[in-house]
């Protein structure tokens, strides 16, 4: 009997290793390389910078690197929310200079809490109120520059303590002559349980 | 349950061994109008094309072919689309239209269930397999996608896939036919990605013409 449950362990732990994540990347037709823009909670995110396109990477196993999504405390009148995720060449092409993440900055108040957060569908930000944030892999810089954001749909399915919010929208901007980001879209799935406002 | 299943082959089985009333083969061509009745938030009309030939002129001879091309009118729907562009509105509603394209082929036998004193006779067509084709080609009218994005936009899908059908056949005026026609939706893997359309179920009524051919007397 011990030796049958413990097979059965066994079988259950090897299938859970040899599970696959989904991708849930959909190729949007008119934009090679970029998804589709979704409002799925699909965990996923496309850009062109400079003309090639850019993904969240995806694990077998953890699936699409997941956004990170926090209110910045500053000194001044203003707080700052932050959108951030890693990002990967989309495809095949080759590139010697490549960056690994985006960020998307906005400033908010200092009571900024989650019912605001879900207050922002729908709303548009352009560059003068928002930044936008490069990381390049082998430099330990960042570049900034400014933004357009728009947060097309944001909704929650509950009213739990603990919920779910799916974030969807476009962006573009560009870091001075370094980057330009055209065509940005993300389809976010983000726990209350994570954000620290 | 298997009482049921019984009874009803051996119904099926007992009529169409003894009441066969068309002892001959038989090409009809029959066309009209088809409702899907699987989407019901979007309207699939047809123009219904339907060829069934009958080879067999033996009287207990019930097996038949059909061919169904469902020629699509196009199903309006909507679609929202957002810009950056602080220039233009920062969301309009695009007219989405959907044309479902079907092709059937299937194989099934004849079923008799009525004549009257004029010969006009109602039949009973079950189709238990068919192999079909169903494609779905989507545009969005006067879509800027240069500045816009579509929200979750639905996307051109062809499957092929099997079905099962079903009809009622009344044959009248010695010659001509109408059909009532009941498709199953196709089963195939419509794949992960959401759309709001489905597979198409055509509830088609043709008014067709029987060519009779190799006559028994």
């Amino acid at each position: 009997m011990k030796k049958l449950i413990r097979n059965i362990f066994v079988i259950l732990l090897l299938l859970n290793f040899t599970s696959c994540a989904k991708r849930n990347f959909y190729p949007d037709a008119y934009n090679p390389g970029l998804s589709r823009f979704t409002s799925y909670g699909y965990n996923v995110v496309t850009e062109y910078i400079n003309g090639i396109p850019y993904i969240n990477p995806f694990n077998r196993v953890r699936g699409n690197a997941l956004p990170i999504l926090t209110k910045i405390s500053t000194n001044s009148a203003f707080d700052t929310l932050s959108l951030s995720w890693q990002i990967e060449i989309n495809g095949m092409q080759s590139s010697v200079y490549y960056y690994e993440g985006t960020c998307i900055l906005i400033p908010v108040s200092k009571t900024f809490n989650q019912n605001d957060f879900l207050a922002l569908s729908g709303q548009r930000f352009d560059s003068t109120k928002s930044a936008m944030q490069l990381n390049v892999g082998y430099i330990p810089d960042e570049f900034s520059g400014t933004a357009n954001v728009y947060f097309v749909k944001i909704y929650t399915n509950s009213n739990d303590s603990i919920r779910t919010y799916t974030i969807s929208g476009l962006f573009n901007g560009n870091i001075g002559s370094n980057a330009v980001i055209t065509d940005g879209r993300f389809d976010f799935q983000i726990s209350s349980a994570d954000l620290n406002f | 349950m298997k009482k049921f299943f019984f009874f009803f082959f051996f119904h099926l089985f007992f009529c169409t061994y003894f009441f066969s009333a068309n002892a001959q083969s038989f090409v009809n061509i029959s066309a009209g109008i088809s409702y899907d009745i699987n989407n019901t938030n979007k309207s699939f009309y047809h123009v219904p094309i339907s060829v069934q030939w009958k080879p067999s002129s033996n009287p207990n001879g019930t097996f038949f072919f059909e061919l169904d091309e469902d020629i699509p009118l196009t199903a309006k729907s909507t679609g929202n689309a957002y810009t950056l562009n602080l220039a233009l509105p920062q969301e309009v509603t695009l007219q989405e239209s959907i044309r479902g394209y079907i092709f059937a082929a299937s194989i099934g036998f004849r079923v008799y269930l009525h004549k009257d004193k004029e010969l006009n006779s109602l039949y009973l067509n079950i189709l238990p397999f068919g192999i079909s084709t169903q494609s779905f080609k989507v545009n969005y009218k006067n879509y800027d996608y240069k500045n816009y994005e579509i929200l979750d936009p639905d996307v051109n899908l062809k499957r092929t896939g099997v079905l099962v059908s079903m009809s009622v056949v009344y044959n009248f005026h010695n010659n001509l036919m109408l059909m009532l026609h009941l498709q199953s939706p196709l089963i195939a893997n419509k794949g992960d990605y959401p759309l709001s359309y489905r597979f198409i179920a055509p509830l088609q009524f043709t008014i067709g013409y029987n060519f009779y051919y190799n006559k028994r007397k």
